[in-house]
Order: C-alpha cells, then structure tokens, then sequence
C-alpha cells in the first residue's frame, strides 16, 4: 500500500494538471471567425462585428479576421473603423490584393484620403518600400542572401578553383544583402510609427491639447494619420504633407 | 499761468455742481431680438456726472467681448451737459429669453439703477431673412425714437433658382449664395437634396464681394445645374452650411487700440458654430408639347449636329465609322443617339459615346459624340443618308431639328473568302468592353488564414537571430584553417617547424620498436634521427648539416633552461659513440638513450624559437 501512495499522488497531480490546462485552453478561435461569417453571410452584420470582436478580445488577430471585420463594418455604415480594421489586415498580410482592393473603395467614401496627399521624399520612399514587402520579408531576404553567401566563402577557401567564379557572385550577394538590410530598416520605419484613423465623423485638429485650442483644419471619418506623440487625453498627430495638431485620443483608432 | 489754471477749476467746479443736481442713468440695447450668430450693443449712458464709473450687470446667457466709451460735452444756455456712453458688444451663448440685469452707478453717495432689458435670442438660420426683407426685430423704443440706421443681418445664406419655371429636362440654376460681414471658417456645406432632378456641378464656388444696406460682405456662390425628369411642382430642400464664426475677445492688455485695426491678432478669436438652412425652393415644372418629331430623343436645349465619315473608301466587310457630334447647350445627358437609316446593306454596332460637358455662361452644355462602327456588306459607291437630331428648344418652346450630311462611301469588293465569312458571321455587337453594373466591397474571407497575438507579427525570436551567427562563426573558423593550410602549403621552413614534433613522435616509436627487437645500431641510427631531425625542423637547419656545434651555435644567445646545451651535447656524443663502437650499447643503455633523447625534444618543445 505504501507504495502505492506516491503513484496515486502522481496520478491525480497529472489529473490535476490536466484539467487545468483544459481549463485554461484559448477558445476555438477557428469557430468563432466562422460563426461572424455565418452572421455576415445571413445580412447581420452587427452580430458579426461582435463575434469577431469576440475572437480579438481573446487576444488572437489575423489578417483574414481584420478583413471581415472591416467589410463588416462597412456594411454597417462606420466607414471609419472599416478603413480602420482594412489597414490593420494589411499591415499583417501586405500585398493581399482583396484587402488592397477594399481598403480601396472603402477610401474613395472617405472626405480625405490622406493617404494621397503630397509627402516628403524619405517618407514616400519608406512607403514604397514598406508596400512592397513587410520589414519580416525583407529581413529573410536578407539572411538568405547572407547564408548563400556564407556558403560561396566556404567554398572560395577550400576550393582555389573556385575562386575567381565566387568573386563576382558575392559582390553581388552583397550589394543584395545590403538592399534589403535598408529595406528592411525603412520598412520597419514605416511600420513601426505609430498610425492611427480617424473614428470621428469629424474632428478638428487643434494647435494645443486644450478645448479652447485655436484649430488648425479638420479631418474627417476614415483619415489616416501619424500620431507623434500623448499628452494625457490628447494626441499629437501628423499628415503626410507636414500639417500636424492635437486631437482627442478618443476621436482616433490605432492600427 | 497759475491764473488761468485756478480760473478753470474754479469753472469746472461751478459746472460740476450743476451737473450733480441732474444725473440720469439708462441703459438701452440696439434691439431686443437677435440671433445666434448676430451682435447685441448694450449701452449705459450717465448724464450730468463727471468721472463716473457705471457698473455693468453680470449677464447670463451673453458674453462681452468688446467695450467703447464716449464723452460728450455740451454748454446750452449756460447750462453745462456731459453725457457719458459706455457701449459693451454682446454675444449670446444660447437660445432663448436673456435678461440684462440692472446696471449701477455710484456717484457722490447716491445711487442710481438702470430698469432690466429681456432680449430674445433666436437660432442662427431661423432670425435670419433674405436680405431684401432684412428687418431687424425688435426694434427698443430707443432705437425707434432716433433716426440711427437699421443694422441688418451679418450672416445669412439664401438659396435662388433660375428659372423657377422650365420644361422637362430644361437647366435650372441652383444658386446656394453665403453673405457674410464676419469671419466666418471650418465651413461644411451640404447641399440641398434634389429629389426628382438630375444634378451637375457647375464649377467650384466662387467668392466676391457685395454691399447691402451700407454693410461689405463677403458672398460665396456656390452653383449647380438641376435638369426634372418630371412635370410637376417640385422642391428643392434646404441647403445647410455648417461653420464657425470668429469673434474676436476684444483688446489685449498692452495693446495700443489705435493698431488694433490694422494689426488684427490671429489667435485672440473665440470661435462660435454655427447652423444655416436655406429656405426650400420650389420648381414649376411643365411637360414637354406633344407633337415630337420621330427624330426626336429626348434634348431639351439647343444644338448643333456634325457628322465625320472615315475612312470614306473601304472593301466590304472592312467598318468605317460614322461619328456625329452633338454639340450645344442643354443636358446632354438626355440627348439619346440620332437615328441613321443605313438599310440592308450595312452591318452597323453598337456606338461608342463620349460625353463632354462644360459650362458656357452658366448654362451647362458641351458636346456628345456618338461613334458607330459600319460595314458595307455590298460593293459600290454607297450613298449615306442625312443624320436628323430633333430637339426642343425652351427658349422658342418649339421642336426645333438639326441635320448634317453623311455624304457616301465607296466600298471595293471583297476577296471571295471574306465575303463568305462576312455573310456567315452572326450579327450583334463585338469586341465591346465589359458592361459595369455596380461596385461593392469584396467578399469576406472564408478561411482564418495565420493567427497571431496583437504586436507579435514580424518578429523573430533569439533563436533566430542566435542562428544567423552560425555561418559567421563557421566562415572565421574555416579562414582560419584555410589560410594555416595554404602556409603550410607554400612555406616548407613553418611546414618543417609545425610538423617537427609530430615527426620526431613517430620515429621515437620507430626507434622503441627497433630497441625491443634488440637492433642497436638501427635503433640509435633512428633515435638520432628523430632528435636531429627535429632540431633541424624547429631550427631551419638542413637535416644533413645538423651537428652538435651548429645546433649549439644557433642555440647560443636564447633563454634556455639550465642544462639544456649539456643535454644536447650528451646526446650527441653518445649517439656518435654507440652508433660507431662495435656491439653496441646494451637494452639499458639504449633504454637511458632514448629517454635522454625524448627529454631533449620534450626541453625544445617548451622554448620558443
């Protein structure tokens, strides 16, 4: 019997352990996506906005959720939170030309597509670049061209043969390798500055972060802006051509 | 000096005294209706007291946001007047009944009130009335009493259609006019709805300047063309203009009032919204006369008709094109494709339209061309019959046509085959683009795809970046060996050097080998060449020039451990007695040898050469 005790307490630490992991289990994310696109597909769109929200409150995202909740959204009219979540999709699968096409359409609605206005030289490079490719793909760009690389240098020492062929190939690799590091890092710059769309119907943009603030100019529902910087319920945001002010944090949404 | 100035005092207080015995104190405002976006003056005027300081009410519901005061002196019949005007700019905050509170003056112990003022203050849109029939209401019985001028509106909007009665499909001009005297900005306009019209844009607003009533504004017209689908008494609803006034706060501390006009400050404004509906305008529409001619299709207007045919020569079965050129003023929008009656022997398409609209003194016109694609099917000088466009004119009210001539075209005979084809090709329209009929958002997706965590994507772990060091560290290393084996390759006094005791190894064990199988001079024969050898390896000395004194000599100079030389010559000397003398040494001799040789290689070893 004594021995049999350490086994049953092994038993029910592993019973114990396990039902806690059941427990703590994420719900079926799968069967929550699908279950708003039954509603989506049945016209009800609000309840789809809510089972989708339902899937990103338990701390899941994907490109293809954002996107239904965006054509979700649309379909209820908030053309704000549609550019919104199309944004968000896109910044997770860039290059998607059904998320592309959308938050397209979606922009043509909008009062101001800041995305068009005239920006700086640098800033329009880091977007066509951004646009391109994700910093992520640049990145494995360059380690593919680094790892090649490696390989014709382990080659070049060990084979002098092999030499004066590896020579032009890794300058080559190189100046690749070094493309896609700046691609990279301007990506990243792109992507990684904060942006935030417009939520309100219509703000205005104010020279300080106080009501009485003189404004500045208005944006309207759907506007995507750069946010520079917080001051406690105020955030300091930018356009693409320069114009900057404070708005409401409350009045943005961030990608 | 001293005399006049005690003569004047002493007036002034003669004066003074006169004026206590008849101070009055009212109050008055320009009128007791205003709107949102109007101006109210509240004046306090003191008469027959000197230096006196009314105190103005607290007002809810108003806002001061300018003051102005006067003096006026007057002598009548050697009665001394001064009248003191304060005037205070007012701007109401709210809809609704605003009641001036009493206003006080304190002078020379007593004290004087003035009677309460109720004003009404209505919404922005609905105070205001066209300008022709701008009355400011409310007049105060003041301000009907004296002969100052009307003030009238210092904003309105007002909508205006020309004609206000026109046929089916005939241009009305809407005309949305904002007069404004303030400074108005952050302007949203929506413009009004026009149910049972076919809209045009007419242009961007256009903004001048107009007096009315002895005011300047600033009028911004913005314009759009409407054409009715249908006969009727229809209306236009109101248009909305949404904004902010600007008012300025009223002066500065610090700031000189007399660059107060020509240095406005921008930043001292409060800004005030602002609402205005324009009224509905209505429409008489009137149907178009019977009668139409059979060429008519629709155009209302009045227009010009061109007709180009090109290519004129053609073999049958290759098209030409007829293209006829609408051109005029009216919605050509309307104007449907005039007929052309080609007969059995054409093939005619669908045409091609092009619609360019512009706007000639404000009526909106422009051209429409239709290109139709013709094939003859037969040979011969082919006569074209007239291009007729009948069009109602709204200005004779009459049907009135237009015609051009097509002229003819010669069409040469096919080769054999293409006629077959042609005959046999089934009729309709061909290489026609895709006809659009809507847009919409594209379809959910139906599968999840990649899931992530919220600011998770795109990033790589340390394993990653951990494993992007390997090639580096692998690249070093194999350098490194690469380029010890290319030395070794091309240097053979660094090869001897390295290899020297990895070689002197070998023959060791080869000399133990020969020491237990009891050969003595071949064992000493290889013990001294595993250690001369060696010492001419580590040294760079040929192996056949290695002796005890060259290796002494080169040795000479260098730290070596105690004994070391001795050692060296020992072994030396014993190697050349053993190897020479007959028999031999015995097993414990070449035993004691071949240590004292390997404790010499072991002692060169540990120097650094």
């Amino acid at each position: 019997m004594k021995r049999r005790i350490p086994i049953l307490l092994a038993a029910a630490g592993i019973a114990a352990i396990a039902s806690t992991a059941a427990a703590a289990a994420p719900p079926d994310r799968d069967s929550g996506f699908r279950r708003g696109n039954d509603a989506y597909r049945l016209g009800e769109y609000d309840r789809a906005i809510a089972l989708y929200r339902e899937v990103l409150d338990e701390g899941w995202a994907g490109a293809a959720l954002y996107y239904n909740l965006g054509n979700a959204y649309f379909k209820t009219g908030n053309l704000g939170r549609a550019v919104l979540n199309y944004r968000k999709a896109w910044d997770l699968s860039p290059g998607d030309p059904e998320i592309g096409k959308n938050l397209e359409y979606a922009r043509e609605d909008l009062r101001e597509d800041t995305s068009g206005l005239k920006a700086g030289f640098w800033s329009r490079v880091r977007r066509s670049v951004a646009l391109l490719f994700p910093p992520a793909h640049w990145i494995l760009a360059a380690c593919a061209f680094y790892w090649i690389a490696a390989v014709l240098i382990l080659a070049a020492i060990f084979l002098p043969g092999f030499r004066r062929a590896a020579a032009p190939a890794l300058k080559a690799l190189s100046v690749l390798f070094l493309l896609c590091v700046l691609g990279a890092w301007l990506a990243w710059g792109y992507y990684h500055v904060p942006r935030a769309v417009v939520l309100s119907s219509r703000v205005e943009v104010l020279y300080s972060p106080a009501v009485e603030a003189t404004p500045a100019f208005v944006l309207h529902e759907g506007a995507e802006v750069r946010v520079i910087r917080g001051e406690g319920a105020w955030r300091q945001i930018a356009l693409p051509d320069g114009k900057s002010g404070w708005v409401p944090s409350d009045s943005l949404g961030l990608i | 000096m001293k005399r006049r100035s005690y003569i004047l005092a002493t007036a002034l207080s003669l004066l003074a005294a006169r004026w206590a015995s008849a101070v009055t104190f009212e109050a008055s405002v320009d009128r007791n209706v205003i709107s949102l976006a109007d101006r109210l003056t509240y004046s306090l005027i003191v008469s027959g007291a000197e230096n006196a300081s009314p105190e103005p009410p607290e007002i809810k519901g108003m806002e001061v946001v300018g003051r102005s005061s006067s003096t006026q002196f007057s002598v009548t019949n050697g009665r001394a007047d001064i009248r003191l005007r304060t005037d205070y700019i007012l701007v109401p905050l709210k809809a609704g009944q605003v009641t001036i509170p009493s206003a006080l003056l304190r002078y020379q112990g007593h004290t004087y009130t003035t009677r309460p003022i109720t004003v009404k203050v209505v919404d922005a849109g609905s105070a205001l009335p066209p300008p022709a029939a701008v009355e400011p209401p409310g007049r105060t019985e003041r301000a009907a009493a004296s002969s100052e001028k009307k003030e009238p509106s210092r904003l309105f909007v007002r909508s205006l259609a020309d004609p206000e009665e026109v046929f089916i499909n005939q241009q009305v001009t809407l005309d949305f006019q904002i007069f404004s005297a303030l400074e108005i900005g952050d302007l949203d306009y929506t413009p009004a709805p026009a149910v049972g019209f076919v809209e045009m844009d007419m242009g961007n607003p256009e903004t001048g300047t107009a007096v009315r009533d002895g005011l300047r504004y600033r009028v911004t017209e913005i314009r759009k063309a409407v054409f009715p689908i249908s006969a009727g008494e229809l209306t236009v609803s109101p248009a909305e203009l949404r904004g902010n006034i600007y008012l300025p706060r009223g002066r500065r501390p610090g700031q000189d009032p007399f660059f107060e006009g020509f240095f406005p400050d921008p930043f001292n404004y409060e800004r005030r919204p602002f609402v205005l509906r324009s009224d509905p305008v209505s429409i008489r529409v009137l149907p178009l006369p019977g009668g139409a001619p059979a060429s008519f299709t629709g155009g209302v207007g009045n227009f010009d008709l061109e007709v180009e045919v090109a290519p004129r020569r053609v073999k049958v079965g290759e098209p030409f094109t007829i293209t006829v050129s609408v051109r005029g003023i009216g919605n050509l929008g309307s104007v449907g494709m005039p007929a052309i009656d080609l007969g059995e022997g054409f093939r005619t398409y669908e045409p091609e339209i092009e619609t360019k609209p512009e706007v000639v003194g404000g009526r909106i016109g422009g051209t429409k061309i239709f290109r139709t694609a013709v094939v003859p099917l037969e040979d011969g000088d082919l006569q074209l019959p007239d291009v007729v466009l009948s069009f109602f004119d709204p200005v004779r009210k009459s049907y009135e046509e237009a015609r051009a001539a097509c002229g003819a075209v010669s069409a040469a005979p096919a080769p054999e085959g293409e006629r077959a084809r042609l005959v046999s090709a089934p009729a309709g329209p061909s290489n026609r683009e895709i006809e659009l009929l809507g847009k919409d958002i594209l379809y959910i997706k139906t599968e999840p795809g990649e899931w992530t965590r919220p600011g998770e994507s795109g990033r790589f772990g340390p394993v990653f970046w951990l494993l992007q060091s390997l090639p580096a560290v692998v690249v070093i290393l194999a350098w490194r060996v690469g380029a010890r084996r290319e030395r070794l390759r091309s240097d053979k006094v660094y090869a001897r050097k390295v290899g020297a005791s990895r070689s002197a190894r070998r023959r060791f064990d080869r000399a133990r080998r020969l020491l237990e199988a009891g050969e003595s001079r071949e064992f000493y024969a290889e013990a001294h060449r595993a250690f001369a050898r060696y010492l001419g390896d580590r040294l760079g000395i040929p192996s056949a020039a290695v002796d005890a004194a060259g290796v002494r000599a080169r040795l000479e100079g260098l730290k070596l451990p105690p004994g070391t030389l001795d050692h060296l010559r020992e072994c030396f000397e014993t190697c050349d007695r053993v190897r020479y003398a007959p028999g031999g040494g015995d097993r414990a001799e070449m035993e004691r040898f071949l240590a004292m040789a390997q404790e010499l290689v072991a002692r060169m070893e540990k120097i650094k050469l």
